[in-house]
């Protein structure tokens, strides 16, 4: 993983020591709130409906054993007992003291993390595939790019007051495990032709309460050119985009309203400008200087491993939990003999993504005995062991299961996006957890889930979206009814490389009627489905939304 | 500019009630100043001396143009509590209105973490 230099770290310690002085100044009186707002939200720390909320990054979900123990301290310290992933691959503690902000920082910078650049108009953390540089049919490890990515953004003076957050991500297969259509920059890793690697560019996708996929702007960017085509595209935003009207502020409005084109145009203009400047004249990285980057993902040490292994085939066989796991949470790697595994956040009745502080030291520990020391956070929050050797792979779910992490629910019904909702979040609608945690308790038992399949189920408590609810294959979105909690299903979204925004489906429903409604129209999926091999997002494509409409409001009405 | 010279005819002005959905409400009914209290984060209220309290049973009750001034004084408390507005409450201070069921979940905690809200602290 990319490593501070010198410059890094006196920039990151520079940064604690300004903050620090900044929260004593405001707890001295000498600067109001007004004033010492956007100072800690440029720090990360939000005030939400019962505490402080402190968002630390992590760049594109990649962390070590070192550093899973400092969130660890931090939550048990500091915290009560426990972190947050959130769907920017990002940690969130929730009960942090101001005074106390200061001193979680240094810990921080000691472990090379930092909260900067997690709140506010600027380009925000950047994310991947949780399986990069594992994944099999990787062009090259996305992580890379995204390195680049948050070197150039990190304090990037031209894009600190931006009309909008801005969000990036890579991703480096055909199949798409970062959403990267529902960011407002998509970044797809491919060859040309000729075999050169480069980039095909979406820009303009996003949720919150105008949701849009995002548009191809350029089917092959070379990849020495990155940095000035993004330049481009972020210039074109930050002169044409909204700032009159925050809901129409995010580059998705101003896509669609100077339509794809001629947006496009605008960015080629500009491109050409830093072109025209030449080498050194430009933004873009030197190709050493890139190789340098490259470097700090080289691959891991890897054994000669056998793709057979005796002692996981006894497993399987003796083992019927460990089999359920392997079947549901472990995925194919590049390097034979090894696997990835995902760690599910999801167990039954706890709030997804959340994390003890007992937990991120047991996953630690694994990750250094058997897991090559790396570490991986998802956009659906959940984390991932990339790289394990099948022959270790019992004893690390051993591990994790002791540890209450070795629930085998990755992709389906109950692995639930939930975002914090009116349990505490300032701009909450309803709660979303208690929802998820219905839902999973509904289909509480692990074969009949396995029987149903793939199925993303997303929770927001409000239309800005956290909880992805618009790319769920049922989406859930709550709704202020007079003051009563209200859910809107929508159907049929996908956040994958067949990206689409799920369909809203009827009234709203109460909080008594949610889960049936979601069980209803699980049913009527199975009943319709035309193999076991049918996904439930392949059978509503297959027939649309009228047969489950039907089946969720028969009894409802 | 003090708060007091940016609304001088508060009485007259409608409150901003700024979170939790409900943009805009008069100050009729009964009323409790809420804010979140600087060096913690916690939900405060405001009593009757003018200090803040965890206790919503201990908040003052305030009502019409009493609740107005009430919170020019709340918002002044810039030393001691982040963003004062006004919620509804009954007359035996149990949240009520459009709020409701957002400063019953204030008051005690993440409903999916009973250990850990402030409701743990009086078990
Ligand atoms: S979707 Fe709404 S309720 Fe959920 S975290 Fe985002 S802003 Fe809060």
């Amino acid at each position: 993983m990319y490593r501070y230099d010198d410059i890094d770290r006196a920039m990151v310690a520079d940064r604690v020591a300004e903050f620090r002085r900044q929260v004593e100044r405001r707890i001295a009186g000498d600067l109001t709130e007004e004033e010492f707002k956007p100072l800690r939200l440029m720090n990360g720390l939000y005030l939400q409906l019962h505490a402080y909320m402190l968002r630390v990054a992590v760049p594109y979900g990649t962390l070590n054993p070192r550093q899973l123990r400092v969130l660890a301290t931090i939550a048990r310290d500091y915290d009560k007992g426990y972190a947050h992933v959130s769907t920017r691959q990002n940690f969130q503690f929730n009960w942090p003291k101001l005074k106390d902000v200061p001193d979680i920082l240094d810990l921080l910078a000691e472990a090379e993390m930092h909260a900067i650049q997690t709140s506010g108009n600027c380009i925000r953390n950047t994310t991947t595939d949780p399986f990069a540089g594992a994944a099999r049919d990787e062009v090259e490890d996305p992580r890379i790019t995204c390195e680049i990515i948050r070197q150039w953004s990190t304090f990037h003076p031209e894009f600190t007051f931006l009309p909008r957050k801005f969000k990036i991500a890579v991703s480096a297969t055909e199949h798409d495990r970062a959403a990267i259509a529902v960011h407002d920059i998509g970044l797809q890793i491919v060859r040309n032709a000729v075999g050169e690697p480069g980039y095909r560019v979406l820009v303009g996708g996003g949720q919150g309460r105008t949701p849009h996929i995002g548009q191809w702007i350029r089917e092959f960017l070379p990849q020495a050119e990155l940095l000035s085509y993004l330049e481009a595209i972020l210039r074109v935003y930050n002169v044409y985009g909204r700032r009159d009207n925050m809901y129409k502020a995010r580059i998705k409005v101003l896509v669609n309203e100077m339509g794809i084109d001629a947006f496009r145009d605008a960015v080629e203009d500009e491109f050409a400008h830093f072109r025209a400047m030449g080498p050194g004249g430009s933004v873009d990285l030197p190709a050493e200087e890139r190789a340098r980057i490259a470097g700090f993902f080289a691959p891991p040490a890897f054994e000669d491993a056998l793709a057979f292994s005796e002692s996981f085939d006894d497993a399987l066989a003796t083992d019927q939990r460990f089999a359920s796991w392997v079947r549901s949470n472990v995925h194919p790697h590049k390097v034979q003999g090894y696997v990835s595994a995902t760690i599910s956040l999801k167990p039954e009745g706890a709030p997804p993504g959340d994390i003890t502080d007992t937990q991120l030291e047991a996953v630690a520990d694994i990750a250094e005995a058997y897991a090559l020391s790396d570490i991986r956070t998802t956009h659906e929050q959940n984390m991932v062991l990339p790289h394990v050797k099948l022959d270790d792979l019992h004893a690390v779910w051993q591990g994790l299961d002791e540890a209450g992490l070795g629930t085998p629910n990755h992709g389906l019904i109950s692995d639930i996006i939930a975002c914090p909702g009116l349990d505490y979040c300032n701009l909450a609608n309803t709660r979303s957890i208690p929802v998820a945690n219905r839902i999973q308790e509904r289909f509480s038992d692990l074969e009949h889930q396995a029987m149903i399949g793939e199925l993303k189920i997303k929770i927001s408590g409000c239309i800005n979206a956290c909880g992805h609810h618009h790319v769920g294959h049922i989406g859930i979105l709550g709704v202020d009814k007079k003051g009563e909690e209200f859910y809107q299903l929508t159907l049929g979204g996908s956040a994958d490389e067949n990206a689409s925004i799920g369909e809203i489906v009827g009234r709203g429903l109460s909080t008594d009627e949610v889960v049936d409604a979601v069980e209803r129209v699980v049913e009527r999926y199975l009943e319709l489905r035309s193999s076991e091999s049918e996904r439930f997002i392949d059978t509503y494509r297959r027939l649309g939304a009228d047969p489950f409409k039907e089946a969720l409001y028969a009894e409802a009405l | 500019m003090s708060q007091t010279e940016a609304t001088p005819r508060a009485a007259e002005q409608p409150v901003k009630i700024s979170a939790g959905g409900v943009k805009k409400a008069k100050a009729a009914g009964t009323k409790v100043i809420t804010a979140n209290d600087l060096f913690s984060g916690a939900v405060v209220y405001w009593k009757a001396d003018g200090s803040w309290t965890e206790e919503l049973d201990e908040a003052q009750i305030l009502e019409g143009p009493a609740a107005l001034d009430a919170l020019q004084r709340a918002v002044a408390d810039e030393a001691n509590a982040v963003g004062p507005y006004l919620m509804d409450v009954e007359d035996d201070h149990a949240p009520a209105g459009r709020g409701r069921l957002r400063e019953t979940i204030r008051k005690a905690g993440p409903t999916i973490h009973p250990q850990f809200g402030r409701q743990a602290q009086r078990l």
